[in-house]
């Protein structure tokens, strides 16, 4: 039964190219009814791929081990939510995975724009070509529904997998990478058609927004993941997949923000082409690294035969995106020029520079190990040291930016104004560092990034603050409702600003974090203590439990920070059945100064347990400043007037014909 | 049986995509690109033309009724202005993509 899925997969591929060449011709020709039925085409091959992903749900969460994709990820002891979690836990299962979402994001967007005549065909074509792509590697190359003789149970998935955050991390970076495909397809749309001016963009950004929202919410609750999950008290390794996936998104901002200028005035068209396409592409990069093995990584699929396709379908992407943008430059080069230094259009141009220059210096990172061996024969990896000094600095410049941007105008800023907002906000900063150096902190670099993050901080809040008081005065409100009209009268605007104060908040986390953290080893019989960082640590005794598939050996501390009692803390470490190696369960104690982190790294027969503790600084920010991003995307996102989507309202752009 | 399911949905498929390119005759009327098509044929045209035979427009997008010199829509500010056919004159309404009456194709294929 289950090679219906596979019969699924290779109609959808059919169906996917069918509709693609019908779009094209039946829009070029002149025949409605050929884009009508691309339009079917379109929703068939998300109904189809739908029904192979349902078959393989299906086969997993009743472990059909016929099927050597469910023999390899899953085994009869897990739970249903995780057996059906390895729908993308492996290579074959997450590229269909992959080729649903789009195969739905592809429904979606021809639904919306079933009306639309100009844009619509040319982004059903370009969809529907990469899902028949996708589809033709998961019928061909990858396919999860490949039978085995049948076993008894799977081999199962790694144990550390088994977490909540494999049920929420992925599909949001899924959906986020996924989700570039949208807007790069009106950019192709806007290159074959002609129609360069602001359309397109219009059409593409809420899909931008959404892809970028999930790329950055997603990239957070895999570092959340990591932190409370791994237990090697980080959140964040530079590792090749981590990159591949902050690499499309700091592209993707800087997409939102040169589209954000283009709305307004014909510039930066260039621009946003090239890195609405970069964006894709650097999508489409990330899974194939991940899955050719050429670049080692924890993330990494196992070593398949997939990298010659996507470096090909990567290949053929490139010259044709490039090639369009090439052909269109004659007009794509047209547009007004930047009136002055102090406008807001000039610093999202400076925001852009510094973004991409950040990741092509991810981009040399993560390539370094392939350009060694090419030139000495040998894999280098370059370390975190490498993109902390490289890096640091371009994402700490990108969030002193920030604290310019709410005070600028478009076109030209008012001096006066301008200094006035600054130097209030410079000013708070400046105290905000310098009670921090009485306070003890002395160390440059983290000294300077609170005063730049304290900045961005102030700057928005001066913004927040004035125009509330004015809307309070305007119209005699009280400032809650006053504060609430500002920022859902403008939400592109006011979203845009709780995500950059985010931003800032993220950057305290990181930087606390990342230099401030104090950590201590010891080796402890019951009773005896230790301290780090201002806590007493008292071992109390260990305990051992277990279920059917696992053995847990948790010890239990008492913690005092000073004289005061803060209960105790359990680290554990469980012994799965199914896994030869241990998987450490850490403790935190989480406050909003500090974590004090806790591994059980070991014991001994005679009652001797090793603890590694960490104290790591402001990290709970980054978990808020996350939540924040959210909260102002969400706010930003949100549709902004219904008729603005009404059909009738989108013909009305397009003049009649020969009107005048 | 797994090959006959596999049939059923191929048939399925190609009917539903199919669909609009043969049944000619019942291309539902639900967005602008139909309607348009449906013009051609002739079969909205009576309904749209015949209310603006008398002194007001009728809105070709929402249906409104607006006065007879009025160049946009009252109520979704859709251009009312008419268009006239290169050739012959006759004039047509938007999203027509050939002349009703000559056949002369309208202000360029790709619409």
């Amino acid at each position: 039964m289950t090679d219906i899925g596979y019969i699924a997969v290779l109609l959808a591929f059919v169906v996917a190219v069918y509709s693609a060449v019908a779009a094209v011709l039946g829009t070029r020709e002149g025949f409605p009814e050929l884009v009508a039925s691309a339009r079917r085409g379109a929703y068939a091959v998300g109904a189809l791929v739908t029904l192979a992903v349902l078959v393989l749900a299906y086969a997993l969460a009743t472990s059909d081990f016929g099927l050597r994709y469910v023999y390899e990820h899953t085994s009869l002891d897990m739970a249903l939510a995780y057996k059906l979690s390895a729908l993308y836990a492996g290579n074959d299962g997450s590229l269909l995975f992959w080729a649903w979402i789009l195969s739905l994001l592809s429904a979606v967007v021809v639904y919306r724009n079933r009306a639309e005549r100009t844009f619509a065909p040319y982004v059903l074509a370009t969809t529907m070509t990469i899902l028949a792509f996708f589809t033709l590697l998961v019928a061909l190359v990858a396919s999860p529904f490949d039978r085995i003789p049948a076993a008894v149970d799977g081999l199962g998935m790694n144990p550390m997998l088994e977490n909540v955050g494999m049920l929420i991390h992925p599909p949001a970076l899924y959906l986020g990478y996924v989700g570039l495909t949208i807007p790069f397809a009106f950019a192709v749309a806007a290159l074959v058609t002609g129609k360069l001016d602001g359309d397109w963009l219009r059409r593409a950004r809420g899909w931008a927004l959404f892809a970028w929202l999930m790329l950055g919410v997603g990239n957070v609750l895999g570092g959340q993941w990591a932190y409370a999950e791994l237990g090697w008290g980080g959140y964040w390794a530079w590792d090749p997949v981590e990159n591949a996936s902050l690499m499309p998104w700091l592209i993707a901002t800087a997409y939102l923000h040169a589209a954000l200028v283009q709305k307004r005035r014909p510039m930066f068209r260039v621009w946003s082409m090239a890195l609405v396409t970069a964006s894709f592409l650097l999508a489409i990069f990330g899974t194939f690294i991940t899955r050719s093995g050429i670049i080692s990584s924890v993330h990494a699929y196992g070593q398949s035969s997939l990298g010659p396709f996507f470096l090909t379908f990567l290949g053929l992407v490139t010259v044709f995106s490039a090639g369009l943008i090439i052909w269109r430059l004659p007009t794509l080069g047209q547009g007004e020029e930047l009136e002055s230094f102090w406008s807001r259009e000039n610093w999202v141009l400076i925001t852009n520079i510094i973004l991409v220059g950040s990741v092509l210096a991810v981009m040399f990172g993560t390539l370094y190990p392939l350009f060694s061996e090419m030139v000495g024969g040998r894999k280098i990896e370059l370390g975190k040291d490498f993109y902390n000094q490289v890096d640091g600095p371009f994402l700490l410049a990108v969030i002193a930016v920030l604290g310019i941007c709410p005070i600028l105008a478009w076109r030209r800023s008012d001096n006066q104004r301008l200094v006035r907002g600054l130097a209030v906000s410079a000013g708070l900063a400046v105290v905000v560092g310098v009670v921090l150096a009485v306070l003890g902190v002395r160390q440059l670099i983290p000294l300077l990034a609170f005063v730049i993050c304290a900045f961005v901080i102030f700057s928005h809040a001066g913004e927040w603050y004035r125009g509330t008081r004015a809307r309070q005065r305007a119209r005699g409100i009280n400032p809650l409702a006053a504060l609430g009209g500002m920022v859902w009268g403008n939400r592109p605007r006011y979203g845009a600003h709780v995500v950059h104060v985010a931003m800032a908040v993220i950057a305290i986390g990181v930087v606390g974090s990342t230099f401030f953290v104090s950590q201590a080893e010891a080796n402890l019989k019951v009773g005896e203590t230790m301290t780090v960082g201002g806590y007493t640590l008292k071992y109390e005794g260990m305990a051992e439990d277990a279920t059917a598939t696992r053995e847990m050996v948790s010890a239990t501390l008492s913690v005092w920070q000073g004289d005061r009692s803060l209960g105790a803390v359990r680290p554990e470490m469980i012994f799965h059945q199914s896994s030869d190696q241990p998987v450490s369960e850490v403790a935190i104690n989480t406050n909003l100064r500090e974590d004090l982190y806790v591994i059980l790294a070991g014991w001994t027969a005679d009652g001797t347990a090793s603890f590694k503790v960490l104290i790591n600084p402001l990290i709970v920010w980054i978990w808020i400043g996350g939540g924040l991003l959210l909260l102002g995307g969400l706010i930003a996102a949100w549709p902004e007037t219904r008729a603005l989507t009404l059909p009738v309202v989108d013909d009305k752009l397009e003049p009649a014909p020969s009107a005048a | 049986m797994v090959l006959a399911l596999g049939l059923v949905l191929t048939v399925a498929v190609v009917v539903y995509v199919g669909y609009p390119l043969f049944a000619r005759q019942s291309v539902p009327v639900e967005d602008a690109l139909e309607l348009a098509i449906a013009q051609r044929r002739g079969k909205v045209r009576a309904a749209v033309a015949e209310p603006r035979a008398s002194a007001g427009v009728t809105c070709p997008a929402c249906g409104a009724r607006n006065q007879a010199d009025d160049k946009f829509c009252a109520r979704c500010g859709r251009s009312l202005a008419q268009a006239q056919c290169a050739r012959c004159g006759t004039a047509y309404d938007e999203g027509d993509v050939f002349c009703a009456k000559c056949g002369a194709p309208l202000n360029g294929r790709s619409r």
